[in-house]
């Protein structure tokens, strides 16, 4: 497993990526029924998917069901739209609220983050460097970009992104005024594309 | 209004939407800036995609080994595939296929002037190839036009691209005006009626031909009308096209 993903990230990346069928043909091949298409779609995100299904979850049985069940839901009712944003995007939006529903279920008094992706078209544009990258050259990038934040700001938005709290939750949590953790999170996520600009643009 | 050149506080209403923690006078006042600015969608777009990257930096776990197994086992079972083609990829498949078609009538009821004169082919050629260059970018969009009056059984569309000057008008059935006579397009943006260009039809009836239009993403629809005049500021004669925007 680990030589596998060596592999991918050797200097030779970018060449098989070229030969490798982009998202929107998997998404395609998906619509069009071919269960293959489903395979590569979920070696290439379902680590991602389960990560975050499990820390949001905090239970390996409970984060592996929400896997499952988010790619049987992808191959039921493909409604990803590209102009929307990033397969990855897509996924996390829908990992973490599903995950965060599960939360609220189990009875825990969390509030949703609100709005998150519905809204707003975008117009498909050239691919990335993020694109090509392998997950864990995604993840190299990410975790260094995360990094670089004040250790404030980081927790912020770790708090609201994972445990799905709001705002004043948060400050109720820290004890520390509401205004200071909106500067917080919003400086934190500002920052974060700072860092992350020359990876995504 | 660029990404490089947001003003601060727009950048941190913008953070605040994407985090779901504005006040209800700053969703106010973003409510404004979106109806003022509405490029600024895509900034939200982008922020949403940054925040969206977070689990990148999760801690890599094993994936359980069966799970692949028991995810393709239950979608081989539960459904012989059916293709469930995008109701939108399925439309433009339509709309293009239906360009397609009449340019090939076009073209070909075209052919014997082709053969005659290499200049019309080339600019024949040229044309073709900018719409197909057209037809290829993402963002290029449809507008059916249908005939009305002495044009009712005319009909075609508009190939129109953000960020294109010019966009190419494909027609068939149109009536072939009187000399002296022109079709005029306008576009209209704003409520407002903008001359785009005067064409005529070929003895066919047809029409392929690349206008300067306004920026695609500000008409709001486009109408053909008769006009005598040859560059007039507002149309004085009879609507025989327009587009169902």
């Amino acid at each position: 497993m680990k030589q596998k993903h060596m592999d991918i990230d050797s200097a030779d990346s970018s060449l098989t990526n070229q030969l490798l069928p982009t998202d929107i043909e998997l998404w395609n091949a998906i619509s069009a029924g071919q269960s293959e298409a489903l395979g590569v779609l979920y070696e290439r995100y379902a680590s991602l998917v389960y990560r975050l299904a499990l820390r949001i979850l905090a239970n390996p049985q409970e984060a592996e069901d929400l896997t499952q069940e988010i790619f049987l839901t992808l191959w039921r009712s493909n409604n990803y739209n590209p102009a929307r944003g990033s397969t990855s995007s897509f996924l996390m939006t829908m990992t973490r609220s599903r995950a965060i529903d599960r939360l609220r279920a189990r009875g825990t008094k969390l509030k949703f983050l609100q709005r998150w992706s519905q809204m707003m078209m975008t117009q498909t544009s050239p691919p990335t460097p993020f694109e090509m990258a392998s997950l864990s050259q995604r993840s190299q990038h990410v975790n260094s970009a995360l990094a670089q934040l004040p250790s404030s700001q980081r927790q912020v938005l770790e708090m609201a992104y994972y445990d799905g709290l709001s705002q004043s939750e948060i400050a109720r949590q820290l004890n520390i005024p509401l205004g200071t953790i909106k500067t917080w999170s919003r400086q934190g996520l500002l920052n974060l594309r700072k860092n992350l600009k020359d990876f995504i643009e | 209004m660029t990404e490089r050149e947001l003003p601060e506080r727009v950048e941190e209403l913008i953070a605040g939407y994407v985090l779901g923690d504005l006040s209800s006078f700053e969703a106010e006042e973003l409510t404004r800036l979106f109806a003022e600015h509405p490029e600024l969608a895509q900034e939200v777009n982008r922020l949403h995609e940054v925040l969206e990257l977070m689990p990148y930096a999760l801690p890599e776990v094993p994936l359980p080994q069966h799970l692949r197994k028991v995810i393709l086992e239950a979608v081989d079972v539960s459904i012989i595939p059916q293709p469930r083609p995008k109701r939108s990829l399925k439309m433009w498949r339509n709309l293009a296929g239906s360009i397609a078609a009449l340019l090939v009538l076009i073209l070909g009821l075209d052919n014997y002037n082709l053969r005659q004169h290499l200049s019309t082919v080339q600019a024949q050629v040229d044309r073709q190839k900018d719409v197909i260059a057209m037809l290829q970018n993402s963002d290029t969009h449809l507008v059916s036009l249908k005939g009305m009056n002495v044009a009712k059984n005319a009909a075609g569309s508009v190939v129109m691209t953000p960020g294109e000057p010019q966009s190419v008008l494909i027609l068939q059935n149109l009536p072939v005006l009187p000399k002296g006579q022109f079709y005029q397009l306008w576009s209209v943006v704003n409520g407002e009626k903008i001359p785009s260009g005067q064409f005529n039809a070929s003895s066919r009836g047809t029409v392929l031909i690349k206008l300067s239009t306004p920026p695609a993403t500000e008409v709001q629809g486009l109408v053909v009308t008769v006009e005598v005049s040859p560059a007039p500021h507002s149309p004085s004669g009879p609507m025989v096209m327009t587009s169902n925007l």
